[in-house]
């Protein structure tokens, strides 16, 4: 390391400049299209119709008639509590509202997670991209906003069924003390607290010492890392028990925390790979960050790619082996049809086989347009993941939910984290200018 | 303190050898500028005589000693074995609801034991980690030997050991087959595949030192010997390049072993529907276990070996502090996973499960299960303090603590939730016997009897790869940073190069 002649900074264009509001305003079409698109289209579907849904008849407001719509899918789990169930079968349009949330916000914590992970480890190689980072996890003021209407009791009633259960549901009883409406509401607020204090103060400390070049601020940064993790951890993995895993409040896994943290770093590192292609296109660092950084983003792609597949294997195997009804229910629900088995294979296939195997090659992860499919289709899967983790007990996976609101609002979602994007770049540098290990981080080669 | 310390006899430097190198700090952070791997004055030469001295100079007292008493605890195997294939398992105090004792408790150990060695070599030199060239050598030989005690355990455990080879699918004329859904089985591929592929990148490691060692031969043995092992090593350039080449890739190939044997020692237990054992999270718990013992068992054996062959200088305390910190993560990341555990047995609404995790923390073997938090999540707090990662006593009692703690864990999993399982007439409390013990404290004999061989035949530093390390920190110090500052901090070393 070390023998390459070192950049100066000085010459590279590391201001987002114009391109913010080539950003923004893109962000603002994609938003527009997205609304538009979930106002009509969803309109044409009768998502927005209170008492008539699309796929199946039922009550919206409150909990859905029990008997209804989960017909001879032999879902119930456990013995002596009959049909009572632990999800809600009845489509809402919250369900593909829940997925595209789910989906930003894994984009999110594995942006903060990079920093913590950079700043804990003293790492170099990815000092040259951690603005981009720290710009990426800021949008979790956007996501706290996007997340209080599901936390609205109307809508908290259409996706959790632990709101009010079925009566007599004795397992969903058990565990009231955790799952009542008032202590989701107070953890929801801790997780978001949490995560965007760490992210704001992050970038806090990286901005000013653009401006003070203060050594110190590097330390601090390092020593509160540590913490910062631990803090990280525990919220990202009772968030997932909590926004994902609940929505089965009778199924339990003891990995789920990991998977869903394993699929966030993974899709935080498809996305980073996206910005830095869309900047270095449009002139920006281009020659700061080099194919060398970029095959380290894509060995991270890579390694995630393999970890995520390695943990869905551990969850699924281990409740299959085992054959237990109360643990094997919920992937029932996503196996025993056509349609959600075909889902599952999608995520094997999709998910892991094929990024496997096209992001192996070193050649594959330095070049800009291939790195781009690859990072894109991962974002796909992540979502096509998020979607498997939330819509399969609908109409207890009878019938497929798909609406066309399933791909406006992601759409409209992501212009909107476009702008928050734009919004936390403009102004700053896109690269920690006077990081101490800066020339280091510079001269990085994957010798 | 320390004066008192060198009033004890067995650390007295005439004793321990080269001990007069001295402690040379460079744990101290700086954000401008990294601190050097490899501090005192040592250039290509003198690491070669250090390195090289372990083997060629007259053996220490203090070596002497220890492969003395490793030896003597290996006798309790040449004694305990035999009587247990004699006489059978009912020698061991395995009862009916227990039927996996010590056994599996010592061979789930070892195994997580032989962790840390392939974690350094492949997964660290994947990283780039330049830290790992100094102590990856020692800690691949560990691998080995504990993979090695650990195969002891399933081959005693058959009962009738001369049929052990049964464990492996061999074609028979009875047409027998062992059970090819059961996990038991897939350990038997797990940890072979993971033992040959360590030991051959241990070994192809070793090549170019081995060829050093031969260089230096001063008398015919040893150039037969060595010159066999190095296999014609010429240090050519296209020897190099194949070299560098096919270790990149073998460090490609083991880096999913690291993860795949303890996951699927892990499934011996997930996948069957005893409480307390199938727990999705098991695969990467078990991981992270394995790493944070074998990393224990490193520090256990590189403190007082860096002392004993005065290589102070080379397994620096920048090396020990950084080991310290990952015994601190993965043993967070261990009670991550006790945690997650009983939240969900609780959460989870099945009462054998919750059952099964009260009756851990507060049942008849509550003592096990403190002494194991207490060992493998408390103690590694103490390393918050830099104070503590960087202090030789400190470490190494908190390192065998984690030794103790991991081994408590796999007891605790394995006895309790035996102990009290769905038939609550059947019900036993376990206690080992004479031979358990016996045997137990023979596979350590076994192991640290191998690391003393180890430490005087085979070239115990990666030199190759350290001085690798000293021709970066030499290219890249002048041309970067100020003068002044790079050199002020390495050159306090007085006593240096000894």
């Amino acid at each position: 390391m070390g023998h390459k002649q070192t950049i100066d900074l000085s010459t590279e264009n590391r201001s987002l400049g114009g391109l913010s509001g080539q950003l923004i305003g893109f962000g603002a079409v994609l938003a527009v299209l997205g609304l538009i698109g979930t106002l009509l289209l969803g309109n044409l579907e009768g998502a927005f119709e209170s008492h008539s849904e699309p796929h199946a008849a039922g009550g919206a407001a409150h909990s859905s008639d029990p008997t209804h719509s989960n017909g001879h899918s032999a879902d119930h789990s456990g013995g002596d509590h009959g049909m009572a169930h632990g999800y809600v079968s009845t489509w809402s349009i919250w369900h593909p509202y829940l997925v595209s949330a789910s989906w930003l916000l894994a984009i999110c914590l594995g942006a903060i997670f990079f920093v913590l992970i950079h700043h804990v480890t003293m790492a170099s190689w990815s000092t040259v991209v951690r603005r981009l980072a720290e710009a990426v996890s800021r949008n979790f003021v956007l996501m706290g906003l996007l997340f209080i209407p599901i936390l609205m009791p109307g809508q908290m009633d259409k996706l959790y069924k632990w709101i009010h259960p079925d009566p007599g549901d004795s397992i969903i009883a058990v565990k009231e003390a955790y799952l009542n409406y008032d202590f989701f509401l107070i953890r929801m607020a801790i997780y978001f607290l949490i995560w965007i204090g760490l992210s704001f103060w992050y970038h806090k400390n990286s901005v000013q010492q653009d401006a003070d070049g203060d050594l110190k601020r590097t330390t601090r940064m390092a020593h509160f890392s540590p913490l910062g993790l631990i803090l990280f951890a525990m919220s990202i993995t009772f968030a997932a028990y909590d926004i994902l895993m609940s929505l089965d409040a009778h199924w339990f896994s003891t990995i789920f925390g990991v998977y869903l943290f394993g699929g966030s770093v993974l899709s935080f590192h498809a996305f980073l790979a996206l910005i830095v292609i869309w900047l270095q296109a449009n002139g920006r660092l281009t020659r700061a960050v080099s194919d060398e950084h970029m095959q380290d983003i894509g060995k991270m792609m890579f390694a995630f790619t393999v970890f995520w597949a390695y943990i869905a294997f551990s969850q699924y195997m281990l409740y299959w082996y085992a054959n237990i009804p109360e643990e094997t229910a919920w992937f029932l629900r996503r196996q025993e049809n056509m349609l959600w088995g075909s889902w599952g294979w999608l995520l094997i296939i999709g998910r892991f086989l094929i990024p496997f195997l096209f992001i192996m090659s070193k050649h594959v992860k330095r070049s800009r347009p291939t790195l781009a499919v690859a990072a894109i289709w991962m974002l796909i899967m992540q979502w096509a993941d998020m979607y498997y983790l939330v819509m399969p007990q609908i109409n207890g996976g009878e019938e497929f939910p798909f609406t066309m609101v399933d791909i406006t609002i992601p759409i409209g979602f992501l212009g909107l984290f476009l702008i928050g994007l734009a919004l936390s770049l403009r102004g700053h540098s896109l690269i920690a200018e006077k990081d101490p290990r800066m020339p280091e981080s510079l001269a990085f080669e994957n010798a | 303190m320390k004066h008192l310390l060198e009033k004890i006899p067995f650390i007295r430097p005439e004793i321990l050898g080269n001990a007069q190198s001295q402690e040379i700090d460079n744990t101290s952070y700086s954000p401008a500028e990294r601190q050097p791997w490899i501090t005192g004055e040592n250039d290509n030469t003198t690491i070669t005589d250090k390195v090289c001295g372990i083997l060629e100079d007259k053996p220490t007292f203090g070596w002497v000693m220890f492969f003395l008493l490793s030896l003597s605890v290996l006798g309790l195997l040449g004694v305990f074995v035999p009587f247990l294939i004699f006489w059978g398992v009912g020698v061991w105090g395995v009862n009916n609801p227990v039927g996996w004792g010590y056994a599996i408790v010592n061979f789930v150990f070892w195994v997580g034991i032989g962790h840390a060695g392939t974690l350094i070599s492949a997964i660290l030199f994947l990283f780039r980690q330049k830290w790992r060239t100094s102590i990856n050598r020692a800690a691949e030989a560990m691998t080995i030997f504990a993979v090695m005690c650990a195969g002891l355990f399933p081959g005693i455990h058959v009962g009738r050991a001369w049929f052990a080879y049964w464990m492996f699918p061999l074609p028979n004329q009875m047409e027998l087959w062992p059970n090819f859904r059961s996990p038991l089985l897939w350990d038997v591929f797990a940890v072979g595949t993971y033992f040959t592929v360590s030991l051959l990148f241990w070994y192809m490691g070793m090549v170019p030192d081995l060829a050093t060692v031969r260089d230096r031969a001063n008398n015919w043995i040893r150039r037969l010997a060595y010159g066999a092992l190095s296999m014609g090593w010429t240090g050519s350039n296209r020897q190099w390049h194949v070299y560098e080449r096919s270790y990149l890739l073998l460090a490609s190939l083991a880096t999913p072993l690291v993860l795949s044997v303890h996951s699927v020692v892990s499934f011996d237990f997930a996948v069957s529907q005893v409480a307390g054992w199938h727990t999705t999270i098991f695969p990467p718990y078990f991981v992270a276990g394995a790493i944070f013992s074998g990393f224990a068992m490193v520090v256990t054996l590189l403190v007082p070996a860096r002392q004993l062959f005065g290589l102070k200088e080379i397994i620096t305390l920048r090396h020990l502090e950084n080991m310290n910190k990952v015994i601190m993560l993965t043993g967070m990341l261990v009670g991550y996973a006790y945690a997650q555990e009983f939240f969900i047995a609780w959460y989870g609404g099945v009462k054998v499960e919750k059952f099964a995790f009260m009756n851990r923390a507060f049942g008849q073997y509550a003592w096990a299960y403190w002494i194991m938090v207490s060992c493998n999540v408390i103690s590694p707090q103490i390393f918050w303090f830099k104070k503590a990662r960087t202090n030789i006593w400190i470490m190494f009692v908190v390192s065998i603590f984690v030794n103790i703690g991991m081994w408590f864990e796999r007891f605790v999993i394995t006895v309790t939730s035996l102990a009290n399982d769905y038939t609550p007439a059947a019900w036993d409390y376990y206690t080992p016997k004479l031979a358990d013990v016996g045997i137990m404290i023979g596979a350590f004999g076994l192991f640290f009897t191998l690391f003393a061989l180890f430490c005087r035949f085979l070239p115990f530093i990666a030199m190759s790869e350290v001085k690798g390390v000293i021709a970066d920190a030499a290219h890249s110090t002048p041309s970067e940073k100020p003068a002044e500052s790079g050199d002020a901090e390495s050159a306090p070393s007085p006593a240096a190069g000894s």
